[in-house]
């Protein structure tokens, strides 16, 4: 296997070291080993703008193999957004290049004098200069650096201009639609003046067993291509979730006040969209869900507009959250957002935020310099232009929303916290009034922001009897989705599943996270042996990933975090006004009930602490241990 | 003869295909080893796959100096591993620019003996293993349902 290149900016030097067999087979790989690294090596308490925040990129074990949808890596630094874990993952085709070029992980120090790029190839790391690239957005920027090395199958994971002006909330894109969105990390490249990482590479992955691998992937392919749902999936892709949050009343509508959009009408549809808008569709390394929309606006006013997606990210949140269904809105901000390199759920998070302060009449133009009626379009794009520009009022949330809060309210800021829904300083990216066990996992979920991706327990909504969900997850679980009973349980099996998928590489989208015909821990461990002969229970899977959990865990510990932070947005104890489940709602008594459980079935104590017995238990009673 | 059918438009660019070619031929994961590619336009987010069209007139066949790459019977165009010198001449003639030149030998598609692995992998029928003449029937008739569906009749 690979080995991790440790690379210092301040310096220029890079020194390349190997994985140590031990750190594998606990931590496997990308979300996994970079954990290892981020907690090994973070000092506490750091400024994560300064050059001593590492920044650390890891493919995943099975990363650009033949496996299904081994198109993942993460990247992990301390967020300058939440100032808590940072930790975001893209598909794309950057990953499995990486290893191709020789390197399985990058743990990147130090801060470059001059804006530099990094050109890595066949196990070489060149720094390149980059001012020149500072008048390209992000996708622009992606295909210059291409240009400039002459060679189109390069791959580029790059930030934009926002990234170069620290928005806070600035992304890293490999793709034109491909994002590791959250907490900042294309931020803290700003910070360390690196803007791009240029990957190629002919060397081969080592597989132990070919024959194996091929065996194991055609019968993957089939479950995955044959599953009920597979026609839907690759047709909508994440849109999928429009439709049933529109039917189902879990739209974030209004900055989450209503949980349904009046206004939106039958043109905000996933069957209008693709009908009228989508010209083609893009598919991450390995993968035949291939769910990526490309869009293109035929005629009208905006006759042009074009680009990859949306993702449900910018229908919700662009649409939804701040009360428009105009798609040619959604796809214009999407687009903006982008071109910015900024995070769309932070985005449009702040500016339904922002709208509905307005509403309150709690801002005005004095401040605003403009109406901000929700779902303007011109008001939306331009505040996006602001906060990529850092100018304006627009400008005022580039730093975050607790700066901007400050900003408005000064003293009383605390009181008004309440309308902006975040949990652990991120803004949440779901409403899970009605699906307790998603609530827990959003409220524990380690890298904030109610996570969908840390924990989500899809099958919670799909009316599964007991007895099924005892077969695919282990344990009976009520089909009741408004239930608290017994729902400890399945959200730490879903912050397992989705660790591990993390740490092998694998995409949520072919996985029990979304349907649970898909692949599990089962599949995971056929494709482990049949790559790097190492050979798994699903058992211990499931324990790798809770090993992972508890050491972001204890990293969100030493940063004096604790349960008072595992909470859901106040706004979340308010019900739901429409819908089949108009009136769900999160009691707080019931939740604290919840979360003992939780902690109890985890292995924690009451503050949500891991115990000397569990950390034993899991082999993380000598973290940090620096065995790397 | 049977070939693999290529409808572009259809491609969503994951590289599938290229992954299965070099487990397959080479038992190895390298994707520098394929002898499927995928283009892509990255700035649209489109792709294509390109392989070998199996020429009635190869030029590759012509370009070999040593006389290593041979038309079967069947249409299939073959490079004989044993004969081959490695000067790579026929890289650079071929149009398509498929075939490949890895660091040890020179290698096309030779249509995993008449059972191509891509065609497998294609979820969105991108590439076909069939017949040009049916392939290009049923493009005809597609185009003439266009072409009613215009009229509106």
């Amino acid at each position: 296997m690979n080995p991790i290149a440790f690379i210092d900016l301040s310096t220029q030097t890079v020194a390349v070291k190997p994985i140590p067999e031990e750190i594998r087979r606990l931590f496997l790989g990308g979300r996994g080993i970079n954990m290892y690294l981020l907690y090994n090596y973070l000092k506490e308490g750091i400024d994560p703008l300064s050059p001593e925040n590492p920044l650390i990129f890891g493919a995943g074990l099975l990363t650009g193999t033949h496996g299904m949808a081994t198109a993942r890596f993460n990247i992990s630094a301390k967020s300058p957004e939440s100032g808590n874990l940072g930790d975001s993952n893209s598909g794309g085709f950057f990953g499995p290049e990486l290893r191709f070029a020789g390197f399985d992980h990058l743990f990147i120090s130090g801060r470059s004098a001059s804006p530099v790029y990094l050109w890595i190839h066949d196990g070489e790391i060149e720094f390149r200069e980059a001012g020149h690239l500072k008048a390209y957005n992000l996708p622009q920027t992606l295909d210059a650096i291409r240009t400039e090395l002459g060679d189109q199958d390069i791959q580029v994971a790059s930030i934009g201009p926002a990234g170069r002006r620290l928005v806070v909330f600035a992304n890293v894109m490999c793709t034109i639609g491909d994002a590791a969105g959250r907490t900042g990390m294309g931020t803290v490249m700003g910070s360390k003046n690196l803007w791009a990482i240029a990957v190629r590479g002919k060397r081969p992955i080592e597989v132990v067993n070919p024959q194996r691998l091929m065996e194991v992937a055609a019968k993957q392919y089939r479950q995955i291509t044959q599953t009920k749902g597979y026609k839907a999936t690759s047709l909508y892709g994440t849109l999928m979730r429009l439709s049933i949050s529109r039917t189902q009343g879990q739209e974030p509508a209004h900055n989450y006040q209503d949980n349904m959009l009046e206004s939106g009408g039958e043109e905000f549809d996933p069957d209008v969209f693709v009908q009228k808008y989508e010209y083609g569709k893009m598919a991450c390394f390995n993968c035949p869900v291939h769910t990526k929309h490309l869009h293109r606006v035929p005629s009208g006013e905006h006759k042009g507009l074009s680009g990859a997606g949306p993702e449900y990210g910018g229908a919700g949140y662009f649409g939804s959250s701040c009360g428009t269904g105009d798609w040619v809105t959604i796809m214009e901000c999407w687009d903006l957002s982008n071109q910015y390199g900024m995070d769309i759920l932070t985005t449009a998070g702040y500016i339904a935020w922002v709208m509905e302060l307005y509403q309150r009449e709690l801002i005005d133009e004095s401040i605003t310099g403009m109406p901000l009626r929700w779902g303007d379009h011109d008001a939306m794009t331009k505040l996006i232009h602001q906060m990529g520009r850092r100018e304006g009022f627009g400008g005022m949330l580039s730093d975050g929303w607790q700066r901007a809060n400050r900003r408005f309210f000064g003293e009383r800021a605390k009181e008004y916290e309440r309308y902006i829904p975040t949990i652990k300083g991120m803004t949440v990216d779901q409403d899970t009034r009605g699906t307790k066990a998603m609530a827990l996992g959003a409220a524990t979920a380690t890298r904030g922001g109610g996570c969908h991706l840390r924990s989500r327990f899809t099958m919670e909504e799909m009316d599964l009897p007991p007895e099924a969900t005892k077969k695919f997850i282990g344990r009976p679980v009520t089909s009741d989705p408004d239930s608290y009973e017994g729902k400890a349980y399945p959200a730490i099996w879903t912050e397992n599943l989705c660790a591990v998928g993390d740490a092998l590489g694998i995409c949520r989208f072919v996985t029990k996270w979304l349907s649970p015909g898909l692949l599990g821990f089962n599949e995971f461990t056929e494709t482990i042996s049949a790559v790097t002969g190492y050979e798994f229970t699903p058992e211990k899977l499931i324990e790798t990933g809770e090993r992972i959990y508890n050491l972001e865990r204890l990293f969100l510990i030493r940063e004096g975090l604790d349960r008072k932070d595992d909470r859901v947005p106040e706004r979340f104890h308010e019900p739901w006004k429409y819908g089949f489940q108009k009136g769900s709602n999160i009691e707080q008594d019931k939740f604290e009930k919840l979360l003992d459980e939780y902690y109890q079935e985890h292995g924690w104590d009451k503050q949500g602490i891991p115990t000397r017995e569990t950390l034993e238990r899991l082999g993380l009673s000598e973290e940090p241990s620096h065995l790397l | 003869m049977k070939k693999i059918i290529v409808y572009p438009e259809k491609c969503t660019g994951c590289r599938l295909c290229e992954s299965i070619c070099s487990l397959y031929n080479e038992k190895k994961n390298d994707l520098s080893r394929a002898r499927i590619r995928t283009l892509k336009k990255h700035s649209l987010g489109l792709s294509a796959p390109v392989v070998c069209l199996q020429c009635k007139k190869p030029p590759c066949l012509k370009a070999c100096p040593v006389d290593a790459i041979k038309k079967e019977p069947s249409g299939l165009v073959r490079v004989d591993e044993e004969q081959c010198i490695g000067c790579e001449a026929c890289v650079s003639q071929c149009p398509f620019g498929i075939m490949i030149a890895l660091p040890e030998k020179v290698v096309k598609c030779e249509l995993c003996n008449g059972d191509p692995q891509c065609v497998k992998y294609c979820a969105t029928g991108a590439i076909e293993y069939g017949d040009p003449g049916i392939a290009i029937q049923k493009r005809r008739v597609s185009n003439m349902n266009l072409f009613l569906e215009e009229q509106e009749i």
